[in-house]
């Protein structure tokens, strides 16, 4: 399957939707990256990831296609609300996702899980009791 | 053994009984097609089978390939996978953000200038291969 093929105009605004809802559930910028990574994907994804707005703010999802690779790389300050046990689980959502070769329905997903753990919990008691 | 189980046992036995010697002793409906009917032409064997073999036949068919083709179709795509590409594809990629104050959360209060991580946090994440 060539480039261009993979995702349809509707998979682009669904995908591009997911991303959108999961910085407002939470705050942090999310980025989502369709490409080809050269050498050691993890390191060509952090070095992706240093080069956003605001990396401590950010979470990158970088997804190779051609070499079946995933990684997810989340931010000094996301890390607080969002730790790697919880990115593992959407890693493994997305993973399963990927090898049925559904790729939007991965990535939605995979967005939308890591939106939701990010969500700092709200705190229902009052200060100073 | 009381009287209330010698009843219950015995309309127990009732049911499967009455039923079985009712459906022995009747005598069978006969009934013969009314005279003012007109007789049918007999059905030839090849014209039997075509109705009544070959219909259920393709309509099975026609359902199992309704029920099959997506699988199939999916199983098509992913074999082929993905052997090329060339440009990135970004969604919400640099200087893409919406602005802090449509959003809400742990993210959404964390902007101020001061709020730098402390020193020595790394990124962190997950990785995965399919």
């Amino acid at each position: 399957m060539p480039a261009g093929e993979l995702f349809t105009a509707a998979d682009r605004h669904a995908i591009a939707r997911a991303v959108r809802n999961a910085e407002r559930a939470c705050g942090y910028d999310f980025s989502v990256c369709v490409a080809t990574t050269e050498g050691d994907s993890r390191a060509y994804a952090e070095a992706m990831h240093a080069q956003l707005d605001e990396p401590a703010r950010s979470v990158l999802v970088l997804i190779d296609p051609v070499a079946r690779r995933l990684e997810i790389v989340t931010g000094a300050k996301v890390r607080r609300t969002l730790d790697d046990a919880e990115v593992g689980l959407a890693a493994l959502a997305m993973q399963t996702a990927f090898a049925a070769g559904d790729f939007v329905g991965g990535i939605t997903a995979g967005v939308q899980q890591l939106g939701e753990h990010a969500r700092r919990p709200t705190v229902h008691h009052a200060e100073g009791r | 053994m009381t009287i209330d189980n010698a009843i219950r046992t015995a309309a127990r036995a009732g049911t499967v009984v009455i039923p079985l010697t009712l459906g022995c002793v009747a005598a069978p409906a006969l009934a013969d097609t009314p005279n003012t009917w007109t007789e049918p032409e007999p059905m030839s064997v090849l014209k039997a089978l075509l109705i009544f073999g070959g219909i259920p036949v393709l309509l099975a068919l026609i359902i199992a390939l309704l029920v099959i083709a997506p699988s199939l179709i999916r199983r098509d795509r992913q074999q082929r996978g993905v052997t090329s590409w060339t440009e990135p594809e970004w969604f919400g990629g640099p200087g893409d953000a919406e602005p802090a104050e449509a959003r809400s959360g742990a993210g959404a209060a964390d902007t101020s200038p001061g709020s730098s991580p402390d020193p020595g946090d790394q990124p962190g994440g997950a990785s995965a291969r399919w």
